[in-house]
């Protein structure tokens, strides 16, 4: 009862006040999971792309932190390969407290701001420390591949 | 008997034009004197002066004639004895002095700031090996064994080398060193026979004022006054400074010492020394418990421990004297040191008291009753026999006294009404909520709240106790404080502290024995005056007791009209407002029924009163525009009912019913910013009313409170916005 008042409420928040970038579509049938959507920044590696992702909230959803996973394929060092992205908050430091459209506003920052620090994919992470050339270079490759 | 007091009489005799200054230095002197003659330490004139079991009876000429050879031998052998004087003008009134400007500025500049909840940890990539040892050791946590080990050391040193000095002190002037010729025993002993006693005495009161600051430094960093007296005071608290640098400076100088080789410096008498001793191994001890932060509060068995040794040194001592005297082998005067006279026999007294009631106590049922069920029967409840940990000794003792006179306090001889003893039901459910302690650090200690389980079967009861803690433990009681215990204390920080708890009980003690004093004076004034004084007690006992009032059936009292007035009872009112004409008989009548209705506690009946009561109120409130203070008022004057008006209740009355009938009311569900944070964090629509401990977070309500708590086990509740952990919380009421 607590979980499906507090995500009616969740949900009423993202679409009212949008996290810029970002849509949120709720399953009809399943208000547990959100599909959404990421319009990457003019200014990041990104240029152009939009990118599918899906929260899926756990049945005892305040109490236990929601999964993210991304469906469509991004050359970024904090997501790998099955579109898992490491956010600290949906991991050991989550908190009841924390709402949904602050889960959204970390994965557009997270998204539109790669950074080498404690990388998911270490290569990736590597070349954008290195060779940052290259790395935009792929980045923008797998955007026109796959997120156009 | 003393050498100064011999030189200052000899020469006010030759001095004999300046009377005024022979008075003057007989005056200064007089102290020296009657401590002198207390301790009796002067061989020379003792032994000179007529002994055997009476007091000289020129015991007083003794200070005022003395024969001139006497005195140059007395000044030949003592140079100095110290006065009382001296003391004020010594280096320990100094070091006091410097001890209570420390100790005061400490306590009032070493409190903890509160750490900042939030922190989320800021990293450094590329830090120095000095920066990394500086974050190794900085911030200090203070509550960690090891850091406290670390700070307490170099004290901790210096207290046990004393402790070890004193020790071996007592040893050899009992003449039970170990005799080695050589190795490190006997090094030790040689090394220790060659200090000054004053190098000793100033070098103890050292130690003892660096543990004492150490302690409170400490404590201060800490900032957590769990049941210790004084927020800084440590455990250095039943400790009286003052009086121990008199004992040292009065026996550091060699006028008071009575063993004294040729060429070794002098030494007092072993009591004395064991006198000395018995302080110091109490507060080696609780420096030593300080170092644990659990246990630094713990003061019972290092105070009981040191009572004990010091009760049995002093009546061992005593014993010993008079047996000693009755065959002649010694002085009159006692070896004990006078100072520690008077504590002793106050906690003689107190022990024999409260041993003298037991053991009455019991014999009076095993006479009677052919066993002893409750050998504390009417001494108090059981709380009042159980020590807690961080209680003195002696206030413990001053405690259990006061309760034993109390129950010898004549106080049931009127009483005759015999025991009733109710079968208690088989299971009995006691719930005690939580309590917490707040200082201006923070939160110092929360208490848990327990469930009382008492069952009985045949005759056994059987008694559990489960504590409840985190999401379960509801804090009901929080006892703000400046960081000092209630029953704080009174004197100088660090130098001098009495327990008020101890003052407490002591006037508690005093005006018992006063009263039963003065009762004895009275029924010692009957017997005298030749009343019979059985009598007077037998009138007093048939005094009519108060009859308690019953409340009797409604019928029984009013017979012809019991029909009449049930259905007439709702509905008298109305017929009130509406201006009917009511009897004096019938006003009467709904006056004298209301306390049955308070009685009555099924569920209809309440409805119907709330029913009532918020018509009344909204009846109140059309008629005149009210003040606020005016709508409290009113809200209670139309509130019925056993319990008092709760701010929901209120609130709930505010809301006229026929816009929201009885509903508890819910906002609204705007999303604007305020609801956000007036709402629970966790399902944001029901208002937040659970307040966490000891985070302070005000974030949720009590239904997901209850979620919380079934979710996880205790030691796993952490509060939902900075994930400290939680000890328990309380429900608050915004109006």
């Amino acid at each position: 009862m607590t979980t499906l008042r507090r995500i009616q409420k969740e949900l009423k928040d993202v679409t009212t006040n949008p996290v810029e970038g970002i849509t949120v579509v709720a399953n009809e049938e399943n208000l547990f999971q959100w599909h959404c959507s990421i319009k990457a920044a003019a200014d990041s590696p990104y240029k152009g792309g939009t990118f599918n992702f899906i929260i899926e909230l756990p049945p005892n959803f305040p109490f236990k932190s929601p999964q993210v996973t991304f469906k469509t394929k991004i050359y970024h060092p904090g997501i790998n390969e099955e579109g898992s992205i490491c956010i600290a908050v949906l991991r050991d430091e989550w908190k009841p407290s924390v709402t949904l459209s602050t889960v959204l506003a970390i994965i557009s920052e997270k998204v539109n701001n790669p950074s080498p620090d404690d990388p998911f994919e270490p290569e990736i992470a590597a070349l954008l420390k290195n060779e940052k050339s290259k790395f935009l270079s792929t980045a923008k490759e797998w955007v026109k591949k796959y997120a156009l | 008997m003393s050498a100064v007091s011999a030189a200052t009489a000899s020469a006010s005799a030759s001095d004999s034009k300046f009377v005024g200054k022979g008075v003057i230095d007989a005056l200064a002197a007089f102290p020296t004197r009657l401590l002198s003659a207390w301790t009796g330490d002067e061989g020379n004139t003792m032994d000179a002066a007529p002994i055997r079991g009476t007091w000289p009876p020129t015991a007083a000429k003794r200070f005022e004639v003395p024969t001139t050879e006497a005195a140059t031998a007395a000044q030949a052998v003592t140079p100095t004895l110290p006065g009382p004087w001296a003391f004020f003008t010594s280096s320990y009134m100094l070091g006091l002095f410097a001890m209570a400007i420390l100790m005061h500025r400490i306590q009032n500049i070493v409190v903890p700031t509160r750490p900042p909840g939030h922190s989320f940890g800021t990293r450094r990539r590329d830090r120095s090996f000095l920066r990394i040892v500086y974050d190794f050791i900085l911030p200090l946590d203070v509550t960690r064994t090891t850091t406290r080990f670390v700070l307490h050391l170099p004290t901790l040193y210096f207290m046990g080398k004393m402790l070890l000095i004193w020790t071996i002190l007592l040893a050899q002037a009992c003449a039970m060193y170990p005799q080695r010729d050589s190795g490190l025993i006997a090094e030790l002993g040689d090394w220790v026979k060659k200090q000054e006693m004053s190098q000793i005495s100033w070098a103890t009161f050292c130690a003892v004022c660096a543990a004492f600051c150490v302690e409170g430094f400490v404590k201060g960093l800490d900032g957590v006054g769990v049941g210790i007296a004084a927020h800084m005071q440590a455990n250095t608290s039943p400790f009286n400074l003052v009086g121990y640098a008199f004992m040292l400076h009065i026996y550091s100088s060699p006028g008071t010492h009575t063993y004294r080789p040729l060429d070794l410096p002098s030494r007092p008498d072993k009591h004395i020394i064991f006198t000395i001793a018995i302080p110091l191994l109490q507060l080696t001890i609780f420096h030593v418990l300080s170092i644990h932060k659990r246990w630094s509060s713990h003061r019972l068995i290092p105070t009981a421990l040191s009572s004990l040794l010091s009760l049995t040194h002093f009546h061992g001592t005593l014993l010993l004297h008079h047996t000693k005297l009755r065959t002649g082998s010694t002085k009159p005067s006692t070896p004990y040191p006078l100072l520690n006279y008077i504590p002793n026999i106050f906690e003689t007294c107190l022990i024999l008291t409260t041993v003298l009631t037991v053991v009455l106590n019991c014999l009076t049922q095993l006479l009677l009753s052919g066993g002893v069920v409750r050998p504390l029967l009417g001494l108090g409840g059981g709380s009042l026999w159980a020590p807690s940990w961080e209680e003195d000794f002696g206030v413990l003792l001053l405690r259990i006294g006061t309760a034993s006179l109390e129950a010898t306090g004549l106080r049931g001889w009127g009483n005759e009404v015999g025991t009733v003893i109710a079968a208690p039901p088989v299971a009995q459910q006691q719930l005690e909520y939580g309590s917490l302690d707040m200082t201006r650090a923070g939160v110092t200690m929360g208490a848990p709240g327990t469930t009382i389980t008492t069952t009985t079967s045949s005759g056994r009861r059987k008694r559990r106790v489960l504590t409840t803690r985190g999401w379960r433990n509801e804090v009901r009681d929080v006892r703000l404080s400046t960081g000092e215990r209630q029953d704080g204390t009174v004197g100088i920080v660090g130098v001098i502290w009495f327990s008020r708890g101890w003052f407490r009980e002591a006037w508690r003690y005093l005006t018992k024995l006063w009263v039963i004093g003065w009762g004895l004076v009275g029924v010692g004034w009957d017997l005298v005056r030749g009343r019979k004084v059985r009598d007077g007690w037998m009138a007093r006992t048939r005094m009519p007791q108060p009859v308690r009032r019953v409340a009797i059936p409604r019928q029984d009292r009013n017979h012809g009209r019991a029909e009449d007035s049930g259905a007439d009872d709702d509905g008298l009112y109305e017929r009130f407002r509406r201006g009917e004409d009511l009897s004096d008989d019938e006003g009467e009548w709904s006056e004298g029924d209301s306390p049955d209705e308070a009685f009555s506690d099924d569920g209809e009946d309440s409805a119907n009163e709330w029913d009532e009561a918020v018509g009344l109120y909204a009846e109140l409130q059309s008629d005149e525009a009210a003040s606020s203070s005016a709508l409290v008022a009113h809200a209670h004057m139309s509130h019925r009912g056993g319990s008092p008006l709760t701010r929901r209740q209120f609130r709930n009355m505010l809301t006229p019913p026929e816009l929201e009938p009885r509903a508890p009311s819910r906002p609204p569900v705007a999303a604007d910013d305020d609801s956000s944070r007036r709402n629970c964090v966790i399902c944001v629509s029901e208002e937040r009313q659970i307040i966490c401990w000891p985070c302070r977070c005000l974030s949720m309500c009590d239904e997901c409170r209850e979620t919380l708590a079934s979710r996880s086990s205790a030691s796993k509740h952490r509060c939902p916005c900075c994930r400290k952990p939680v000890e328990g919380y309380s429900r608050i009421f915004i109006p």
